[in-house]
């Protein structure tokens, strides 16, 4: 697994499930209700943005009792998945969450990448028996659950969602899943995978947002 | 799914920090030159590390930076040792303190709020020694506090810088003199409360004096100075200031004509400016100059919740409004795009007051 710089810094609209190795800047908008895990742990949800778009970070114990909305936070070693079908980002090993300064960053709220997609959560709940999602994608998507794809399977870098088939359903939907592997109307079998999950974004192009009408979001690099 | 573990990352002994705070550039270089100058002092006499500092600092100006900054650093994290260093400071100097003046001006500045209680005691002591002996350009960074000590005027701790009697050093300076009086004058009327009140009489009697005997410095102000004594007339020595600003001009200086005199002096915006802390600043000039209108409703919730919330604040949006009509002056470019415009900050800052009837004096 080919790792990219440690030093290039992404935007959250490349973010898709499987991206790994990510370093963010973003400022925080919202930070959720504290839940405890089953063993014992702290997590809480926060929305933060860039001026690309938002999106949904995990933030565990002590780092989630620290965050402030309006806090601009540098994350290193991240990673992105699906959690309850929407596109989340954690911190990963030897990742870290820092501040690096407070309010003075412009983002944008919309598009909201970690819009829950309803189809996903459906995949999702047969997917994630143990209700959490992996670090590393590794052996979690069989491939089977992708109906019609031509991602091999087993290579241990193809999130749960990638090279998903399923049309979009004709309704125009939110942008904020364009990082969740669907094609973008070209043909499923293009072979590329839409993600991987430890090069680099540039490697993920086709994996773009069902059409709603607005431009597909290209991963532009 | 396991969280992964936040780094552990040692506090420091300027800043106070929490883990999610990314480590401080600043605190980390003064801290390695804090090593440099141990290593080069470690185990000798003093005479000997005094040789031993002076010879380095001879070397270049990079050394000569390195033990300046290691020996400030050591004055604000080691009260005990603290006269002992400023002196081999003084004594190893090159530069007039210039380097020194550069970083206590970026503490203040960047840093002030996140200082730990004894490096922010030692700084103001430090401060009060370089003006007391007199070096250039101590009186901007008297100023750059004055300023953070004004705008923190609320809490705790100003409190207790206020008794620290900055009044003595300002005597050297007209401008320090304009903006210290300007400041208590300011703080006063929020130190009515009543544990307060001997804090208050110190800072009246100080300004008093001031007006009294330096009253031509004074009126550097300008006409806001004759809203400030407005806003503190009901106090009985003020009360009297102001019988012979109204009716015996020359008992407070023979050049004084008036208050006609002093109505006609347009203020500076360096006043206006003085009770916003460089933080309230920086963030109400982000608003002004990159903030989309319509896209300003959350930094608008981060800034008041950070500086807006308390009963005692609510005057500071007077100040603000003040500065913003006085000190924002927005280029064509920017007022002609949909960049957030000063009346919608305005708006949001008149209508968001959480006490009523407060008599806030609006008029600017």
């Amino acid at each position: 697994m080919a790792t990219p710089s440690n030093e290039t810094l992404f935007l959250i609209k490349d973010v898709k499930p499987g991206s790994k190795n990510l370093n963010i800047v973003f400022i925080v908008l919202e930070i959720g209700r504290v839940t405890k895990t089953k063993d014992g742990h702290e997590v809480r949800s926060c929305k933060v943005a860039d001026k690309s778009g938002s999106i949904a970070i995990s933030v565990w114990d002590e780092l989630g009792s620290l965050i402030q909305p309006g806090d601009i936070i540098k994350l290193t070693r991240g990673y992105a998945s699906i959690w309850k079908g929407c596109l989340t980002l954690y911190t990963g090993r030897g990742g870290d969450l820092q501040k690096i300064g407070e309010f003075c960053m412009v983002y944008s709220e919309v598009p909201n990448f970690s819009e829950p997609n309803p189809e996903l959560l459906a995949q999702a709940n047969q997917q994630n028996k143990s209700g959490k999602p992996d670090q590393n994608q590794r052996g979690n998507s069989p491939p089977n659950q992708n109906s019609g794809t031509s991602a091999p399977p087993g290579n241990g870098a193809m999130p749960p969602f990638a090279n998903n088939n399923n049309p979009p359903s004709g309704a125009p939907r939110d942008p904020a899943f364009g990082n969740v592997g669907r094609p973008n109307g070209r043909s499923p079998g293009n072979g590329a995978p839409p993600v991987s999950v430890s090069g680099p974004p540039a490697a993920a192009k086709s994996s773009v947002t069902i059409s709603n009408g607005r431009d597909p979001r290209r991963a532009k690099r | 799914m396991e969280p992964a573990p936040a780094k552990a990352k040692p506090q420091g002994r300027l800043l106070v920090s929490t883990p999610l705070d990314a480590k401080d550039e600043l605190e980390e270089r003064l801290e390695r030159c804090v090593g440099i100058v141990q290593s080069l002092t470690n185990g000798l006499s003093e005479r000997e590390a005094n040789d031993a500092l002076t010879a380095n600092v001879c070397k270049g100006q990079q050394q000569h930076e390195e033990v300046c900054l290691g020996l400030f650093t050591l004055v604000l994290t080691e009260p005990a040792q603290a006269q002992r260093c400023y002196r081999d400071l003084t004594l190893v100097n090159r530069d007039g303190m210039n380097v020194v003046l550069v970083k206590i001006n970026q503490i203040l500045m960047e840093k002030f709020l996140k200082l730990q209680d004894v490096p922010r005691t030692q700084l103001v002591w430090l401060v009060r020694e370089l003006v007391k002996s007199g070096v250039m350009g101590a009186d901007g960074v008297v100023m750059t506090l004055l300023k953070q000590i004004a705008a923190s005027s609320t809490s705790c701790w100003s409190r207790s810088i206020s008794h620290y009697r900055p009044f003595t050093w300002v005597l050297k300076s007209g401008m320090l003199i304009a903006m210290s009086v300007y400041t208590y004058l300011r703080l006063i009327v929020d130190h009515g409360a009543p544990n307060l009140l001997p804090l208050r009489q110190k800072e009246v009697d100080f300004c008093i004096s001031m007006l009294r005997e330096k009253f031509m410095e004074c009126l550097i102000i300008g006409r806001d100075l004759v809203r400030l004594l407005q806003n503190v007339a009901r106090i009985p020595e003020m009360e009297l200031l102001w019988r012979d600003l109204l009716h015996n001009p020359q008992v407070l200086s023979p050049q004084f004509t008036g208050v006609l005199q002093l109505l006609t002096a347009r203020t500076s915006r360096k006043f206006l400016a003085c009770r916003l802390t460089p933080d309230m600043e920086t963030k109400l000039l982000f608003m002004t100059s990159r903030v989309r209108f319509g896209q300003q409703k959350r930094y608008q919730d981060w800034f008041q919740r950070q500086y807006l919330s308390t009963a005692e604040s609510q005057s500071l949006r007077c100040d603000l409004i003040r500065y913003i009509c006085g000190v924002v002056h927005p280029s064509n470019e920017v007022l002609s795009s949909d960049i957030l415009p000063r009346w919608a900050i305005i708006g949001w800052l008149l209508t968001t007051c959480t006490v009523r009837g407060q008599g806030l004096r609006w008029s600017i």
